[in-house]
This record gives C-alpha cells, structure tokens and sequence, in this order.
C-alpha cells in the first residue's frame, strides 16, 4: 500500500458490545416495610407499615451497543481527529414509575420498555503553533446524541415520571408533559372568548393553549412541550505558553436542553415568599402596565393555574460556560536552582468564571436527580455553582 | 439400567429444587414475603397503621375542618399558597392539605389491606385473628369514610396489590359514593362484631364503641336517621362511655383513655418523633410571646374569628376553656390576640413537639349525633335529653319548645362550640347542607370577597393523580 505523506495514522474502529446494568438499589424485587412508630402507655411502640411494591418480574436493564470509529492524525499529529458514531439500544429499561396513590405507593421501579441512543462524537485536536517561545494547541470535543423511546411495555405507550414528565413510544424519554402557557391576558379583551381555565380569570392571569380545542383548559390540554436533553454539547479548550508562562482557556457548552424550575415558591409572585427580582418585577400589573407577557399578576391562590404545572416554569438551559481559566508561570530554572529547589511555578486558577445563557435561574446544569434519567431537567433550590478563583505555588524539590 | 434410572431421578430432584434453593429472601431487612406470618408481625403491622393517624390529624384534617369555616383564620402574614386557599376557600388541585389526606387515607387503606389479605393464612390464635381483622376494617371504614366526604367518587381498592402489573391492570377510575359507603357500612358492621369480647385494650385501638359511633356518623351523613339513631342508642345504652366533667381535660396534658374518649389518637412529647404540632398552629404568631417554656412562638395557622368567639352564650365555660382572648408576652404584660387553647401542650417549648391527644371519637358527639338523628325523625321532644346533656356539662340551661328547624338551627350552634378546634365544622355544615349558606354569610359580614360554591362542596382530586392516570377525573369546577 502506498503511504500517504500527509497522514500518519489512520484507524478505522468497529465494536459491538452487550451488556447490563442493575443500578436499582438492593432488594427492589422485594415489597420492603418501614418503620412508623407510635405510641401506648406513654412510650414509643414499634409500627411497621409497606414502603415500597414487590415486583418479582424485575430484572436486569440490557445494553447492545455499536460503535464504529476513526482515528485520523495528519502532519505528524499536528492535527489529529477522532470520530465515533454509536448506537445503543437498551431493552427492559429500568424506571421509576409513579403509580396512582390509591394503590397505596408512590412509584416503584419497572423494566418499562426500550429505548435508543444514538449520536456522534468528534474529538479534534491541533497544534496550531509550535514555535520555540511561543505554542499554541486547541483541543475541541463535540458530542451529539438522540434518545428515543421504542417500546413500552404499559398500555397506551405512555409513562408517568412525576408530575412534570412522561415517557411516550416515539419520544426522548422523560419528555416534558404539562399545559403549554403562552404568555399572559394583557387585558379584559383578550379573555373575551378564550379558552379559560376558570371562570373567574381575569387580565393579567396566565393564557394556555387549548390543545383539545373544547374551549376550556384542563389536564386535557397538557401536551409534550419539550424534553430535558441538549441537542448537543461541546468543550473547546486552548492552551497558549509563552517563554515561562503559560494559558489554558476551556469552554463549554450545551444547546436544546430544556429544564423545569421547580420553584413556583419563588416564582409565583403570591407575595408569601421571597421572589425572584428579575422575573417578578416583569408581571402583569394592569392593563396599563401588562409586564412583559411572560409573569402573570400577583394573586395567592391558584385557581388561574398560575402555579400549577405548566410551561410557564419551563425554560430553555442552553448556556455557554467559561469554565476554567489557568494561568501558570515557571520560576527561572537558574533562579530556583540557587535556591536549592527544583522547579516552583506560580499559578492563577479561575473556575466557573462565567455563564452566557438565557436560563434565569442560578445554574442552567442543574438538575436535582443527578443522573437518575427519569427525572432529569428538574431545578429545585439547587445551589448555584461557586466561582473560584484559586492562587497557587507549585514548589518542587 | 435401574442405577442409571436412579441418578437419572436424583439429577431431575436435585435440578428443579435448585431455583427455589436459590432464591433466598433477604433475612435482615423487613420485606412482605417474609413478614405478616407471627402475632408479633400482625401486632406490628396495625401498629404501623394507627400511626398514620398521627400525620392525618396533626395538620390536614384539622386544617380542612376548621380553616375553611367561619370559626378560625390564620393571622400569619406569609401563609403557603395551600393555607391560604382553604382560608379563602378558593382550594385548588395542587393543594398540598388535599393531597396529604388522599395519600394519607389510601396508605391506611392499603396497610388494612394487607393485613386483611394475609390474616387468613397467618397462624394466629382465632380471637387475635378476629381482632386484627376488626381493627383493620374499622380503619379501612375510617379512612374511605374521610375520602368519601371530601371527594365524593372514589377509586375504590379492597385488596394489596403485589406488583406494578396489578396495578396497572385495576380498574383506578372513580367508582359512585353509594358503593364506598356500601364498603364502609359492611366493614363498620364486621367490625363491630370481629371486636366483640376483645376487652383490654387502649382507646386508640378500635374497638365496638368506636365502630358503632362512627357507623352513627356514617349513617347521619348518608341521612339514614333511623339506622343512624339505632346504632347511636346502642352506643349510648351500652353504658360505656360518659361525659367528662371537667370538659377542659379532654384538651390538655394526660388526657389518655379518659370516660368520654372513644377513639383517640395518641402523641408523646420528648422530642422522638411522636409529638404534635397543635401548640404552633393553634397559637399567635408573636415572636414576643410568653406562654411556652422558652418562649416558643406559634405560628397563628387556626386562630378563632371574632364570630367563633361570639357564638358561645353567656355562661358557657367552654369559651374560656376553649379560647383565650388575650396573649400574654415577655414583660407580663397581654396583647388582645385569641388564641385556641385545645391540643395544645404548655408544657412543651420545642415545635412539633406536643404530647396532647388528639380525642377522634368522644361521647358528646355520641350525645349531639343522637339528638339530631332523633330531631330528624320528628322526635324532637326526646332529642331535648342529649343535647341538654352536653349543655349542662358546659354550666348552661337546657333547650326545650322548639320547632324541627329551630332544632336544627340549635344543633349546629351546640356543634360549633363544643368541638371547635376538633376539625369537625366543616364536615357538619356539608352534612348538613348549610356550607354555602354559613360561611358565605361569614364571608359578607366580614367585608371578605371569598366564596363558597356549590361545586366546592367537593374537594379537587389531587392533580398528582389525574396526570399520573388519566382515568381518573377531576371534580366539576376545578
């Protein structure tokens, strides 16, 4: 085979894999029971009551993964590229389901069906200079993936996550299923012949779409109005050194993700709580002063829905991130060897150092359920990331 | 050939034993296949489910009873959106009280499922059995029976389920009012006669006193007077129960197994998650306060109206054994806040801490139910000995010379100040279609622009449940 001048590696990758996975907890299989204590003669008494359903027919979460891959450096890895397409089906997917609470529990953990991943990952790495004083070498990662629901083992192809979620055949998983607001009654005008969620709506309450088209809105009308996973998400990280010094810059970024802000406590403008400034300073106040259509008025309870699961609390979490700066700079060699150590280095670290997005709450990465995929996308009171800048020695001997 | 046969035999013995030599249920922790076997478990288990109570009545129940009615309001400038919505009767189906009393009646409906499913191939000694199978139906009745006033229509489930296909195969959609209370009448009957001769036992156990009385509410709210006279008078002739002559010590500390209790619901103070939080709720919200160790402050989540205060007669010693007019602060001095006295543990500085009883069942409200199933019935003139009963021990004359309505007008006043504070108000005015009419007044008098509608009689189901399963529908108006 003739060599190619310009390239000097070129790997072609293929793997097939199949395995499990039994992240459920111990004994999920059993009905467990849990202690509820009370009281006779004036001390405590041991109760135990069910806590969680049996289910024999549990078992494991099965995995066929494929992978196909290319490995491509060029001009002595000057530039060197990696790609993978995979998929990856997964069948009696375990899940967290919420039962109906008149059957005494609150969810329980169900082999519910398959499900498929598929996307592309491209990592590309280059040196873009490589001079004696001065180098300069980027490295960009960007991965791709679209989940899909293909089979569900419930009648009507349809699971319940929580509230806020479902899981529909043909749709990523944990998609969110609730009413769709689509901004506020600017005034008495506009209620005229709506579709109203009650009687007594009034201007400045929230407007939904009437999904079913029977003039009302009800649960009815909830509708699939997004989903919690990013599109895509990259990191771009540049590295600079000069002389002694040296600069390293990492991005990263996440697009088409959607959260719900599970804080209507803050958002909801009833007065009772402390309110988030920016959003409650933009309500409906009077047909004079109508807001900006986003932030209905100040009422306490909730018969206009205004608190009530809806789109209104759900928001896009695209963000761009600065989420590391690292400047370091080498004491002279000549320097340190009189002082009898071996290599000490100066170093400035900035972490978290800004957020570009349109998310308005403390951290568009949030999520309360970590990495459990039933619930994904949810923001609840979480704590926002910490800034921190980082001054260090590195003294070596 | 014979030898081989034999180990032939062997392997198949050996091989198919395997898998159940295989599954081994987990030993050290607690789960339904190993458990409801032992008298033990059984005691254990209905144990378990009378503590549910605890959570029932601590807030939810009490906060329906009372916060939607003329007699209390919350004087807390920042309540929660689901307080306010009771107090403003403006509930909705994210109401977190609505949904704490669904989850919280259907989990004890499922716990005396269980033990009412497993019982009968349990070995227990017959006379436990019968016990535990009364007790159970008597808190299955008295759960449905919760849920079947505040909902109307329910899902109705009378056996546990074993696994998530059970679940999803029942039929979850709202079955008609008439057939829980069918339930609830049958489990109220068989309860009472499961009970017979169980002696010995505490009054938060239930026991044939308990089942009759409530079989005596069950049937006044289904406005069956003449069954519901029947099983009163037996509760009343069997001599049982009496009234209590201090009427405030049925409110305060050590008010166990007292003569006029008939099912109670047990809390203990010392902070090991069996206290109450009665002490905060029914008291001023003033950090100033000065009528707790510690000075604690309450939280004025159920604070009597002007108009509960008002509707005591003159002489009635239940007003100042119920309500305090005055808050007493640190420096001596008072500051004219009312307060509710019942439940609530002085004795304790530490919220949620209370060690009071909360009194379920009690024979005046035996004594009131009779007297106005018999009003009902045109026996007005014997119905005068009950509730005069009650008024005397309250240090007033009795009642007599009234028209059927008049009657009726004087016994939903007798109710209003006997149990307030109980949660009793608000199912009293539904029972006896007077809510629209009584707390809208209410409402007028005061300047409120709140509402009673019609449809509100009803409780939202909890929204929760008609996402999660939408055979499930929501009462009309929310």
């Amino acid at each position: 085979m003739k060599s190619i001048g310009f390239v000097n590696n070129l790997k072609i990758r293929a793997s097939y894999g199949f395995s499990g996975n039994n992240q459920i907890g111990n004994y999920s299989y059993v009905g467990l029971l849990s202690p509820s204590n009370y009281v006779a003669n004036n001390s405590q008494i041991p109760g135990l009551i069910p806590s969680s359903l049996s289910n024999v027919d549990l078992g494991w979460e099965k995995s066929k993964q494929i992978d196909i891959g290319l490995d491509l450096g060029l001009f002595s890895d000057r530039i060197s590229l990696t790609f993978d397409a995979y998929r990856d089906r997964k069948t009696d997917l375990l899940l967290n389901v919420q039962l109906p609470a008149a059957s005494g529990f609150n969810s329980s953990t169900q082999n519910i069906g398959d499900i498929e991943n598929k996307g592309i990952e491209i990592g590309l790495n280059t040196l873009n200079l490589t001079g004696k004083t001065f180098t300069w070498s980027t490295n960009f990662t960007l991965s791709a993936n679209k989940n899909k629901v293909l089979k569900l083992a419930t009648e009507g192809g349809r699971i319940a996550n929580n509230s806020y979620q479902i899981t529909e055949v043909g749709q990523p998983i944990s998609s969110f299923y609730m009413l769709h607001a689509i901004g506020v009654f600017k005034n008495s005008a506009e209620i005229h012949g709506a579709a109203l969620q009650n009687p007594k709506t009034q201007a400045g309450d929230l407007k939904f779409e009437d999904v079913n088209g029977d003039g009302e809105i009800t649960s009815d009308d909830r509708k699939i109005v997004g989903n919690p996973w990013p599109d895509y998400t990259w990191g771009l990280s540049n590295s600079f050194s000069y002389k002694n010094l040296s600069l390293k810059i990492l991005l990263v970024g996440s697009h088409g993700s959607k959260t719900f802000l599970e804080w209507s406590g803050v958002m909801n403008s009833a007065g009772v709580q402390n309110q988030l400034a920016d959003i409650a300073l933009q309500r409906w106040v009077s047909e004079s002063s109508p807001g900006a259509g986003f932030q209905p008025r100040a009422i306490r309870s909730n018969y206009a829905m205004s608190f009530s699961t809806s789109s209104h609390f759900l928001f896009n979490s695209s963000f761009v991130r600065i989420k590391n700066v690292n400047l370091n700079y080498d004491l002279p060699n000549n320097l340190t060897s009189r002082m009898g150590l071996g290599k000490v280095s100066l170093y400035l670290d900035a972490s978290n150092l800004y957020t570009f997005t349109d998310y308005p709450a403390y951290d568009p990465e949030s999520s309360i359920t970590g990495s459990n995929v039933a619930e994904t996308g949810i923001d609840y009171l979480s704590y926002p990331l910490a800034r921190t800048f980082t001054f260090g020695i590195n003294v070596s001997f | 050939m014979k030898k081989y046969l034999s180990v032939l035999f062997a392997l198949i013995f050996f091989f198919s034993s395997c898998k159940k030599f295989l599954q081994l249920e987990p030993q050290y922790v607690v789960n339904t296949a190993s458990f409801y076997k032992t008298e033990q478990d059984f005691e254990t288990a209905i144990v378990g489910s009378y503590s549910e109570l605890q959570s029932l009545y601590n807030a939810p129940m009490v906060y329906i009873g009372e916060l939607t009615t003329d007699n209390a309001h919350i004087i807390w400038t920042s309540p929660t959106t689901s307080e306010s919505e009771l107090d403003e009767m403006m509930v909705t189906p994210s109401n977190g009280f609505v949904g704490s009393v669904w989850n919280l009646n259907y989990k004890i409906i499922t716990e005396s499922n269980t033990i009412l499913d497993n019982i009968d191939n349990a070995k227990l000694r017959d006379a436990l059995k019968q016990q535990y199978k009364g007790e159970a139906k008597f808190l299955r009745a008295f759960a449905y029976f919760n849920l079947v006033r505040l909902f109307g229509d329910l899902p109705i489930v009378t056996h546990n389920f074993r696994s998530p296909n059970e679940i999803q195969s029942y039929d979850m959609s709202r079955k008609p009012a008439d057939s829980v209370y069918a339930i609830i009448i049958n489990d109220l009957k068989q309860a009472s006669s499961a009970l017979q001769g169980v002696a010995g036992l505490s009054k938060s156990r239930a026991s044939v006193g308990a089942a009759k009385s409530l079989l005596g509410k069950v049937y006044l709210t289904i406005h069956q007077y003449a069954e519901a006279s029947a099983v009163l008078n037996d509760v009343i002739s069997g001599g049982t129960y009496s009234l209590q002559t201090g009427y405030a010590s049925l409110f305060t500390n050590n008010n166990d197994e007292l003569p006029e209790s008939i099912f109670e619901v047990k809390y203990l103070s010392g902070n090991i998650g069996e206290g109450n939080s009665f002490s905060s709720i029914f008291t001023p919200p003033s950090f100033n306060a000065a009528i707790f160790p510690q000075n604690m402050n309450g939280s004025g989540r159920i604070i009597p109206t002007r108009d509960m205060m008002d509707a005591y007669e003159s002489g009635d010693i239940r007003r100042k054994e119920s309500i305090m007019d005055s808050l007493r602060v640190q420096g001596g001095t008072y500051e004219a806040i009312p307060y509710g006295l019942k439940f609530v543990d002085f004795t304790v500085g530490i919220p949620g801490d209370g060690g009071v009883n909360y009194v379920a069942l009690r024979y005046a409200d035996v004594l009131l139910m009779y007297a106005e199933a018999l009003n009902e019935l045109d026996k007005t003139d014997e119905a005068y000995t009950y509730i005069n009963m009650v008024r005397q021990r309250a240090g007033l004359n009795g009642i007599g010379g009234l028209s059927k309505t008049e009657f009726r007008l004087a016994m939903e006043k007798e109710r209003r100040v006997e149990f307030f504070c109980e949660g009793s108000r608000w199912f009293d005015l539904i029972r006896t279609d007077r809510a629209i009419a009584v707390v809208n007044n209410y409402f007028d008098a005061n300047g409120l622009s709140f509402s009673v509608t019609q449809n509100e009689l009803l409780m939202p189901i909890p929204q929760r449940e008609i996402d999660i399963n939408p055979d499930t529908k929501q009462n009309p108006g929310y």
